[in-house]
């Protein structure tokens, strides 16, 4: 297959993964202010800014808006098409990429995008958005999922479909990593926190249910939120589909499935990281992350997603430019039929 | 008879070479004369492969390595059982000559007429086959015919010819290798308009260091029949068929490219041990 086909399947599911993790991160934070008695410009902004600095757009925001109110975050990260990281640039953005290999995604996959493309850019967006912000985001994610759906259920197995996998879990690793690393300024910089108060655990379910984490959590660990229990849920858990570690793992198979090669074995650097990556999850324990500082981990763990994510460019889709040298291509010695 | 083959290439690069891209005829095909039972191919350094069927039905494996190595391995494990089955017999006369024409109509011959890169059909060797068939009008004692005179005309000398010798050097220095016997009488069945096409296997001998090759004939009314003129004799289950195609061009166990430096070796190991049963 041709590597810009390869790309354009890659961003066309990270673009829409990126999409529906805005929508989740902006819904269960606003919904979050609603239990909030009062609320002065200083808490607003403490509340706020942490989501804007995760899609790491905090400074072109403080240009272009006052207060850090409700309406004024979510309209920079919905509906600006300035901010490239906003709901409405990251959906043009997967359409543009699917456009270009419409060939390979089925027509249920471009229809439904198409038709979420032209529901971002019409009033009808604004007016929901006025209306009921969690209906706009319900609208949003349930978008998206059906597009998870379609390429699960209708896109053929192929090469091509490896790589969108590899593009859904790398972007979807890197948001929950965002937005596990929403509260880090609560905890202290290294161990675990000592006592949490009735605003800290509101503020870290919050988080799970922005994951829609929060009914598999209540299974796992009872209804008391605790930062090392989330943490460890969605850092290491091995079982919850947008856990950091189940990431990884689907992102080593979407390589190794790409390349043939074993397992156990790489055959190039982005399945040498991410294979280290999954090993290093898959042995770690909540109180190492603690002790090195949950923000610390997190940093590092992103670091390595772009990296991989960089390194899988190199291999199949940039071809470094050769000069040559005492090079030539030369043809196989090939074998004379002579018994 | 039932066969175990193992047919190992290696190959060994003065300095690492990238981008390697190969394709392999190393698949026996299965049918009436033969089942394959098992087999196994195997590349070092691993790497994907893949296969598709191109157009004689042969089924060609094809892998590429694009990072550096300094030796690559091909290796092939292959277990068959080769069966009688009764040819035309040496006094038959099946088909007249001018049967042909009617023939090529049928079935896939067109490409089997035609001159291809190893073998021509140039007036010279025209000139040669109507000699060596005389007074024949019967298209099986025709070949019969052929295949003598390949046999007698060409002296079988290793290393006298290399990979890429083309036919009219073949003729110009009288000897070679059953590449060359087996190209030799592809150029003269089609010069008289008989179809003939190349094939490329194992001959289970004692000694057998690398593969076989003989040709098939297109006789009206019976089909493909195999002839060997190394040998000058019909093909029994000794023989282990791989591949078919116009000339070794189309069946080279072996073939690729690779980006790097010329100094290299190749090592061919070809084993056949016939199994009990």
């Amino acid at each position: 297959m041709l590597s810009r086909v390869a790309s354009s399947l890659y961003w066309m599911s990270r673009y829409i993964e990126r999409a529906e993790n805005v929508a989740r991160l902006l819904d269960v934070n606003l919904q979050l202010l609603l239990d909030f008695r009062s609320l002065d410009d200083e808490k607003l902004r403490a509340h706020w800014m942490p989501i804007v600095q995760t899609t790491g757009d905090q400074e072109s925001f403080v240009q272009q808006h006052q207060r850090a109110t409700a309406a004024a975050v979510a309209d920079f990260m919905v509906f600006r098409q300035e901010n490239p990281n906003s709901i409405v640039s990251s959906i043009c953005q997967a359409r543009e990429n699917a456009r270009m290999v419409r060939d390979q995604i089925t027509i249920e996959m471009w229809e439904e995008l198409n038709r979420l493309y032209l529901f971002m850019l019409s009033p009808q967006a604004r007016q929901r958005w006025q209306d009921s912000p969690t209906d706009f985001f319900n609208e949003i994610k349930a978008g998206s999922l059906q597009l998870v759906g379609l390429s699960y259920a209708t896109h053929i197995h192929n090469e091509g479909w490896w790589f969108s996998e590899a593009g859904r879990f790398i972007e979807r690793a890197d948001k929950t990593s965002r937005i596990l690393d929403l509260r880090y300024h609560t905890l202290p910089a290294r161990g675990l926190p000592k006592v949490v108060n009735q605003t800290d655990a509101l503020e870290w379910s919050a988080v799970l249910r922005s994951c829609s984490g929060w009914d598999a959590f209540k299974s796992s660990y009872g209804a008391e939120v605790h930062p090392r229990h989330v943490a460890e849920f969605l850092l290491l858990n091995e079982d919850f589909p947008r856990s950091i570690r189940f990431c990884v793992e689907r992102l080593n198979d979407a390589l190794r499935k790409i390349s043939g090669v074993s397992d156990r074995r790489f055959s190039n650097d982005a399945e040498k990281l991410c294979g280290r990556l999954a090993a290093e999850l898959q042995f770690a324990t909540v109180e190492e992350v603690f002790n090195a500082g949950l923000h610390d981990y997190i940093d590092q763990i992103q670091l390595k997603l772009n990296q991989i994510g960089n390194e899988l460019f190199k291999v199949y889709i940039f071809h470094a430019f050769d000069p040559g040298g005492a090079e030539h291509f030369v043809q196989q010695e090939e074998q004379q039929q002579q018994a | 008879m039932k066969l175990e083959i193992l047919h190992r290439t290696h190959y060994a690069y003065a300095a690492p070479v990238r981008e390697s891209y190969n394709e392999l005829h190393l698949q026996p095909v299965s049918n009436e004369q033969q089942t394959v039972d098992s087999f196994l191919l195997k590349i070092l350094p691993s790497t994907r492969l893949k296969h598709y069927h191109d157009f004689y039905s042969n089924c060609v494996h094809h892998f590429d390595l694009p990072e550096p190595h300094s030796t690559l391995t091909i290796e092939s494990n292959l277990r068959v059982t080769t069966h009688k089955i009764a040819g035309l017999p040496p006094e038959a006369r099946p088909a007249a000559a001018d049967q042909l024409k009617e023939a090529l109509q049928v079935g896939r011959c067109y490409d089997f007429i035609q001159a291809s890169r190893y073998v021509d059909t140039s007036p010279e060797v025209w000139r040669l086959a109507v000699d060596a068939i005389g007074d024949e009008r019967d298209v099986w004692q025709q070949s019969l015919r052929l295949m003598a005179f390949v046999h007698s005309h060409i002296t079988y000398q290793s290393n006298s010819t290399q990979v890429h010798t083309h036919t009219r050097e073949v003729l110009a220095q009288r000897r070679g290798v059953c590449q060359d016997f087996s190209h030799l009488m592809l150029s003269l069945c089609r010069s008289l308009k008989i179809p003939a096409l190349y094939v490329s296997g194992y001959l289970a001998t004692e000694i057998a260091s690398a593969t076989h090759a003989w040709m098939e004939v297109f006789i009206p009314g019976h089909g493909w029949q195999p002839l060997d003129p190394t040998h000058n004799c019909q093909p029994d289950e000794t023989y282990v068929k791989i591949a078919v195609g116009r000339d070794y061009a189309d069946v080279a166990p072996i073939r690729g490219s690779y980006k790097g430096t010329t100094e290299r070796t190749m090592d061919v190991t070809v084993r056949i041990e016939r199994l009990p049963g």
